[in-house]
């Protein structure tokens, strides 16, 4: 072995240098070095947790996003067709009103106008009368001579009957 | 105004008597001048007239005659009648 270079008792220091750093090892460093590495895997793993669950609760808040962001277009959409059905409605009943009032209108104008067309009427048959029986006045009076008038005078005393009682 | 008791009873008198003999005049309103002939005529046709008998002349009637007495009044003239025709007419 001497022949070889191996020296048998540096193998037995190193052996027992190895099994003292073994001991050392054991009994002061694998202990906290375990805990070490076992509470950094459970930091880790903490942390990954953390993550996933941040994750998670962004993408929940992205979806109720999304979900808000739909549901208020929907609303729009509602008050709009809501907001352009009661214009509709207003914009209707306008026209009706004003379709009624022009018919009231018009009634009211035909319903005058028959009116003074009447009154018309009626002051020109009045006229016409009363010039025509002017006109008749003036005839009599050119036509009939005295003795017709006195004639006629008498047979209106004649045709009165035999009595007038004014009492 | 006060007047005398005794002078308001007198003009009130006069009044009424006024009043009641106009009211008793029988007035005859012709277009031309009554003839004797019609005057009597209507003397005996109006009873109230013989008492008194008063004539007016309106040319305007035609014809016929108006008869008024009191607050009557008789209308039988040509002119009252054309009146009439114009009422009817414009009825």
């Amino acid at each position: 072995m001497e022949n070889l270079g191996i020296d048998p008792k540096l193998i037995v220091a190193q052996l027992i240098n190895f099994l003292l750093f073994l001991f050392v090892f054991k009994k002061f460093l694998a202990k906290p070095f375990a805990s070490f590495v076992a509470k950094e895997k459970k930091e880790q793993e903490e942390h990954q947790a953390a993550l996933i669950k941040s994750r998670q609760m962004e993408e929940r808040i992205e979806k109720q996003e999304k979900d808000f962001k739909e549901k208020m277009k929907k609303e729009q959409a509602t008050i709009l067709d809501e907001a352009k059905r009661e214009a509709e409605a207003v914009r209707k009943q306008l026209l009706d009103e004003a379709h009624a009032e022009a018919a009231e209108v018009r009634t009211r104008s035909l319903k005058q106008l028959e009116q003074e067309k009447a009154e018309l009427e009626e002051a020109a048959k009045e006229h016409i009368t009363r010039v025509g029986m002017l006109l008749v006045q003036e005839a009599l009076d050119d036509v009939l001579t005295d003795d017709m008038k006195k004639k006629i005078t008498d047979n209106i005393i004649k045709n009165s009957g035999k009595r007038i009682s004014l009492s | 105004m006060n007047l005398d008791p005794h002078l308001k009873d007198e003009v009130k008198k006069f009044l009424i008597r006024k009043m009641r003999e106009e009211s008793e005049i029988v007035t005859v309103v012709t277009a031309q001048p009554l003839t004797a002939s019609q005057e009597t005529a209507i003397r005996a046709l109006i009873p109230e007239s013989k008492k008194e008998l008063n004539q007016e002349v309106d040319t305007s009637l035609i014809a016929g005659m108006i008869v008024k007495k009191g607050s009557k009044i008789l209308d039988l003239s040509i002119k009252g009648r054309l009146q009439n025709l114009q009422n009817v007419l414009t009825k």
